[in-house]
């Protein structure tokens, strides 16, 4: 413990010199600006960064890149809440309540909430960088194909709990996502499925394409038919900005839960970060005692999820940080950063180079803490962003969205597709045919059938490499407890109907 | 109503001719806009990075910026394409590698709407990547190479070998060195996440061998997780003085050397072309460039005139021919 | 379970089903799932131990039309509570509802199109003009200041701020 304090002083001592805050500053608002703006992400920001960072203390420099990252995970809730645009795969789920929040005149709430649940995570997960991560790293590398598999399949279950409506819909929805993964090239026959001869369809769907189009786009569309587009989106009065009493007591388990849930994900290199959200979704639902709020602005539906989201953002460090093998295209950005300076992330960092480790690990919490004091008072600003009159606010958004699509892959084909997806989406606003099951299934569809492929290959088509691997085995049961959880409401419900109509 | 239809068709009009007075008269002086360079990668991979660091040097040589594009997809086919459409001015080119731009002409012709051999010249390649044939240490006692063939050749079926994706440089590359080395039955395990992802399987023990670029193996190497058994190399590399290069241990032509190269359309003008070619090879040599690229474990490798990349290039493109009429990966 | 707009008086009971949510909604899955069907019809289905490259697709898209059917089933036998009558209001025009899809549509496609030609701020001029006719609630003047005041937002962050490589006028 003692010399775990010393560590974190010498981290510290490192992140708090006032150049090394700047940079977390800086990093932290260009991170806020990118995640409000949908379609270009941290990825594309950090890869256009890196070579100014050449010139800088290797330490400062991925303060910056850090910076920016978990700050685009912050403005992601943002423009999900304010807008219904999801700038991130998190940020589909926060759109759900956090959206309704702001229709019911509670955008302050749900975006101080999310900011509040955010910080929490962060720090918590920072806390865990610290003190756990090699052993943390060690989960990592315990997956494999199988269990990735087994995981996904979990997933995919848990996301007809995401659903408010009919069961059968939901599951609809669901393969109606898988389908739409299908498109692009099979990997294993490198044949062309769905792609109607278009050389751009045959790398598949851009994710940020179609979640902008049926979330962002059919939301405008959707809008516009309501009539009456002359008073602002909001449907009630602005009441207070902060959380209620009420509201916090049920927000703040609900963070607890997604942030220890989130952790655990974030460690996982292979998709792991991109269910935490949607799993503290399913999670809060479940647990809640009325769970027929969610979908109609429930406080838990924002502070689970973005707390998740966070906390696995930041603990995504930790097989980076430990191993030098990077979880997600940011961390590989960031080996970059590490190795024009000569240093070679892996085991070594920490004994090595402790003032840059524990000087990272310091300024992480640094980072949480700034956005925290940088989003707080831009509370009151979103809000009032939302008083601009309907016919204004469209135009801005329409137009973000555009830009947004063609900066994913410069490509003016993404910006017909997203036309497409917006007028599918409104659709689904119409025939109550929700959203959010069917991107979860576009997500992960072509994960699990990769893992299933390379487990069968791996076992030499024998599947009892599931059974044998203890960790795939434990999620296949979760996954079938979970099913018999999901279908038993709607098996009781569907036989009461049965009885009233008999 | 109206009257805005006026207005905005005014401005047009206004906007337009502004920019038709601004366009390009002067000629005889390259460059004397910025110049854009497509890459056939999303931003952050190794393509896109290196793209970057040659791309500031160039501007700071030049004096016009060099603006990189990211125009990923089909296995280069959209950047290639956005390149060959664009006017051959010398104002869009192309970094690409050779997933792209050697392998994708010989195995996709097809896609291709252009004719690749006569639309598309090589300015001049930039750097190598080296790679280790490595093995997982993780319940695995393979310590060389003839040790792994009489592995796989014990146990038919049981030898798995990490790869990008079907149809990768590392899937033909393990599939050739298979067939060279007696027709060795091992199997393709695809991991589309990449050297990072690879790794990670081996690590687990659910894959046992692959060719990795040097630089993604270093940590792991230190820590004892895997073993370098072989380098893709002409010499031996100064840092593992006691790793056998492919050919020591008999495999010459197995294995590739990946690299990243400039491209531009045929049709540029040979003046602007030698601009370019100088300009990119001195972006490599200077003390910037080279720290930037060395330091990430990319080997400094220019071409020396445009007629000798334009050699090479050819040279690759013949040596995929073989390669991939020698193995058909198996299309299940 | 809801249904979409009251009934009127003289509507025909069958045509009244098609204004059913879920009727409409299990009529789209079939439709897909047709469609989807119809497209991979050509793709070599394999066996389950060696699945083709149409397996997987075929199988999802009769999966599909099952859930549909069912859907569908559950829209025509779905008992409507009574509502009671309501005069007709302006939300009820499905006519005048295509007015936004049709705009918000054409004018992302136009910009598209437009982006690489004409420029950055040409084609959010053609983009306002088009979208404008979503609502009829945009006077003209507003229309214009809306573009122009878009130009600069949309330089300052995405040009200037972000330096991102899209260009800003024609290239010619």
């Amino acid at each position: 413990m003692e010399h775990f304090l010393a560590n974190l002083g010498t981290g510290f001592a490192v992140a708090l010199t006032p150049a090394n805050l700047g940079f977390a500053l800086t990093g932290a608002l260009i991170g806020t600006l990118i995640g409000v703006l949908p379609g270009i992400g941290p990825i594309a920001t950090i890869a256009m960064l890196l070579p100014l960072t050449f010139h800088l203390e290797p330490v400062s420099g991925l303060i910056m890149l850090a910076g920016i990252f978990y700050g685009a995970q912050y403005g992601g809730s943002t423009s999900a809440i304010l807008v219904n645009l999801p700038g991130e795969t998190s940020s589909v789920v926060t759109c759900i309540d956090g959206h309704q929040m702001a229709r019911n005149g509670r955008a302050g709430a749900a975006l101080a909430t999310a900011a509040l649940a955010s910080f929490f995570a962060g720090t918590v997960a920072t806390a865990m960088i610290a003190m756990l991560a090699p052993p943390l790293a060690l989960v990592g590398q315990s997956f494999g194909a199988p269990e990735y598999f087994a995981l996904m399949l979990l997933g995919l279950i848990a996301a007809v709990v995401l659903a408010h409506g009919s069961v059968v819909k939901a599951i609809a929805m669901i393969v109606l996502g898988l389908l739409l993964g299908l498109v692009g090239t099979d990997g294993q026959t490198a044949a062309q499925r769905f792609t109607f001869d278009f050389v751009k369809l045959s790398d598949g769907i851009e994710f940020s394409v179609l979640a902008i189009g049926v979330f962002g786009v059919g939301e405008i569309i959707a809008n516009l038919t309501r009539g009456g587009q002359s008073r602002s989106l909001l449907a009630k009065r602005i009441t207070r900005l902060m959380p209620t009493r009420d509201e916090i007591s049920l927000a703040w388990p609900a963070a607890l839960r997604g942030t220890a849930l989130g952790a655990l994900l974030g460690v996982l290199p292979g998709g792991g970060a991109t269910l935490s959200s949607f799993g503290a979704y399913v999670m809060e639902k479940k647990v809640a005692r009325d769970p027929s709020r969610f979908g109609k602005g429930a406080i838990e539906g924002v502070a689970g999820p973005e707390a998740a989201n966070n906390a696995g953002a930041q603990t995504s460090f930790i097989p980076m940080l430990t191993l030098g093998l990077p979880g997600n295209a940011v961390m590989a950005l960031m080996i970059g950063a590490m190795m024009i300076h000569g240093i070679q992330p892996g085991p070594q960092v920490m004994t090595e180079r402790p003032t840059l480790f524990w000087g990272m690990v310091a300024s992480m919490w640094i980072g949480n803490l700034m956005l925290l004091v940088i989003n707080l008072p831009l509370i009151g600003i979103w809000v009032q962003l939302l008083k601009v009159p309907y016919r204004f606010l469209y135009l801005a958004v329409l137009l973000f969205c555009a830009i947004g699509v063609y900066t994913i892959s410069n490509s003016t084909f993404a910006v017909i597709l997203a036309a497409m997806f917006g007028v599918l989406g409104y659709i689904f606003v119409r025939l109550d045919c929700e959203p959010a099951p069917m991107i979860l299934g576009f997500v992960l569809g072509p994960l699990m059938e990769d893992n299933l492929r390379r487990a069968m290959r791996i076992s030499g088509g024998d599947p009892m490499i599931f059974v044998n691997r203890p960790i795939a085995l434990g999620l296949l049961i979760a996954a079938a407890i979970l099913l018999v959880i999901v279908a038993l409401p709607s098996i009781r419900s569907g036989r009461e109907r049965a009885f009233q109509e008999g | 109503m109206k009257r805005t239809g006026w207005i905005i068709a005014a401005l047009s009009c206004f906007a337009l001719g502004a920019a038709a007075s601004s366009g390009s008269w002067a000629q005889d002086k390259f460059p004397v806009k910025p110049v854009k360079i497509v890459v056939p990668y999303g931003p952050g991979g190794a393509t896109d990075i290196v793209t970057r660091i040659v791309a500031e040097q160039m501007r700071q040589s030049l004096g016009q910026s060099f603006v990189v594009e990211n125009k990923p997809g089909a296995f280069g086919i959209v950047a290639i394409q956005e390149m060959t459409n664009a006017r051959p001015d010398g104002y869009t080119l192309m970094v690409g590698n050779v997933s792209t731009n050697a392998i994708t002409p010989v195995i996709v012709p097809k896609r291709l709407k252009v004719n690749y051999a006569r639309d598309v010249v090589p300015v001049t390649n930039l750097i190598d990547i080296p790679a280790f044939l490595v093995v997982a240490t993780n319940n695995f006692a393979v310590k060389d190479v003839p040790g792994l063939i009489a592995y796989a050749k014990k146990n038919p079926g049981k030898l798995r070998y990490g790869t990008v994706g079907a149809a990768s440089y590392p899937h033909y590359d393990m599939a050739f060195f298979a067939k060279r080395a007696g027709n060795l039955d091992v199997v393709p395990i695809h991991n589309k996440q990449g050297a990072s992802g690879i790794i990670n399987d081996m690590v687990t023990g659910d894959v046992q061998v692959a060719f990795l670029n040097v630089a993604s193996t270093a940590a792991q190497i230190r820590a004892g997780k895997l073993r370098p058994i072989a380098v893709v190399s002409p010499t031996r590399l100064p840092d593992h003085p006691d790793v056998p290069t492919m050919k020591e241990v008999g495999f010459g032509d197995v294995g590739t050397i990946a690299w990243n190269a400039m491209f531009a359309p045929a049709a540029t003008p040979r003046p602007v072309l030698e601009a370019l070619h100088r300009a990119a090879v001195a972006a490599l040599e200077t003390g910037a460039g080279k720290t930037a690229l060395t330091k990430q474990g990319f080997i400094i490798a220019p071409s020396k005139s445009l007629d000798d990349a334009r050699t090479w290039l050819a040279n690759e493109i013949k040596a995929w021919k073989t390669i991939t009429s020698a193995v058909k990966i198996e299309t299940e | 379970m809801t249904t979409d707009g009251p009934p009127s008086a003289q509507e025909h009971p069958l045509l009244h089903m098609f204004r059913r949510k879920n009727v409409l909604s299990g009529l789209m899955f079939i439709a897909i799932a047709a469609f989807g069907l119809w497209v991979s019809r050509n793709y070599p289905i394999g066996t389950t131990l060696r699945m083709g490259t149409g397996y997987v697709p075929r199988l999802l898209c009769w999966l599909l039309m099952g859930l549909g059917a069912i859907v569908l089933v559950q829209g025509v036998l779905e008992t409507e509570p009574p509502r009671p009558p309501r005069e007709r209001s302006p939300d009820d025009d499905e006519l005048a509802k295509l007015r936004p899809v049709v705009a918000v549509t054409v004018s992302l496609i136009a910009f598209a199109l437009a982006l690489e030609t004409l420029g950055l701020v040409l084609s959010i001029l053609v983009l306002v003009a088009i979208a404008r006719f979503a609502t009829r609630e945009l006077k003209a003047s507003e229309t214009l200041a809306a573009a122009v005041g878009l130009s600069v937002l949309t330089w300052a962050i995405f040009i200037a701020g972000l330096g991102l490589p899209i260009p800003l006028w024609p290239d010619w």
